[in-house]
């Protein structure tokens, strides 16, 4: 059989985890109250996480953020998010431009048709009826449109 | 230009806009606490460099998104324990033991069977750099699964449902990893458990 203490000793970490069944975390606590080895051992545990706050590891050295720098200019990060900004605005001005000089674009004239010249060359005819060319155009413009090249 | 001076949330809205110095200075604030966690988790000081980089270049990428810009030491925290949890992983270095089993060491020995006799260095135990020394051995002597819930509960202060929930695993698991590390801490540390005027 097991000596108590044995037994209370191996709980009590658990018991200061808050890991223990209610009724197990009295027992031991009622045989703490009795033992004095039983608690000179629980005090003992429950120095360790204190300890554990003297460990001062050693300083990092200056090397990470000299990585953390090279890294972050390669992916082109450290750039000023206001130059990216004007970059942007550049952009859409140019954009802007572009679309109003193309909305804005003269209109050539609509071709115009032999109706539409019809008067002139009646006028024409008027005033220089045997005039070879204007005679030449009639015969040949039934209804097709007229270049500008004919006027 | 005046940065010392200026809150996290200040710092973080000027690194926003670019300012390199802002988040250098952010940087100055936190890195020696992650680095400490890293090294704490990870044992591996190289591993530790390389994992405060990565955590200080995803803060840069995250901070125009970081909701609580005044908990950023929380935020650094947590990715600082995702990346150290995912890279013992990834280096098949944790062991998920059973609860029962014995702790044991890097090496698959039992922490019992491994502990050192400081005889010659008790009077020196109470030097502090000697402290610090027998905790970061005694740290090393832990395998990562109750290294990680340590440095988490006992070195950062974490409440133990946090660390559950970062670590992905039951209350009750992180109680049982917190009572098994303290336990072979309690042999690791053995010159230095001591209540003062006791005898051992």
């Amino acid at each position: 059989m097991k000596h108590p203490c044995e037994t209370i000793q191996k709980q009590l970490a658990d018991y200061l985890e808050q890991n223990l069944e209610p009724t197990a975390a009295q027992a031991v606590e009622a045989h703490l109250e009795a033992c004095e080895a039983c608690r000179a051992e629980c005090h003992r545990l429950a120095r360790v996480p204190e300890l554990l706050q003297h460990w001062a590891p050693p300083v990092p050295t200056e090397a990470i953020w000299q990585g953390v720098q090279v890294r972050l200019h390669q992916k082109r990060l450290f750039m000023p998010r206001k130059v990216y900004a004007l970059i942007g605005s550049a952009a859409a001005v140019l954009a802007l431009v572009a679309f109003w000089q193309w909305w804005s674009r003269p209109t050539p004239p609509p071709a115009l048709t032999q109706m539409d010249m019809e008067p002139f060359y009646r006028a024409h005819l008027d005033w220089a009826p045997h005039t070879e060319a204007v005679n030449l155009h009639l015969s040949l413009s039934s209804g097709g449109e007229v270049n500008d090249g004919a006027r | 230009m005046f940065v010392y001076g200026l809150t996290d949330s200040e710092l973080i809205a000027r690194a926003c806009e670019g300012e390199e110095r802002a988040f250098e200075v952010l940087f100055q604030r936190y890195h020696a606490a992650v680095y400490r966690l890293l090294l704490g988790i990870t044992n591996n000081h190289d591993d530790a460099q390389e994992l405060t980089q990565e955590v200080f270049l995803r803060a840069y990428q995250e901070l125009p998104r970081l909701q609580n810009r005044e908990n950023l030491g929380a935020w650094l925290r947590r990715t600082a324990t995702n990346l150290a949890i995912d890279k013992l992983r990834r280096n098949k270095r944790v062991r998920f033991d059973s609860l029962d089993a014995p702790l044991t060491t890097e090496t698959g020995e039992e922490v019992e069977w491994q502990i050192e006799d400081p005889a010659g260095d008790v009077l020196a135990a109470v030097q502090s750099s000697e402290l610090s020394e027998a905790v970061q051995r005694a740290l090393g002597q832990l395998s990562e699964i109750h290294r990680s819930v340590v440095v988490l509960h006992y070195m950062e202060g974490l409440p133990v449902e946090e660390v559950a929930q970062m670590l992905g695993i039951p209350v009750g698991t992180v109680k049982s990893r917190l009572a098994r590390a303290r336990l072979a801490l309690r042999i690791l540390l053995k010159d230095f458990v001591e209540v003062e005027g006791e005898n051992e």
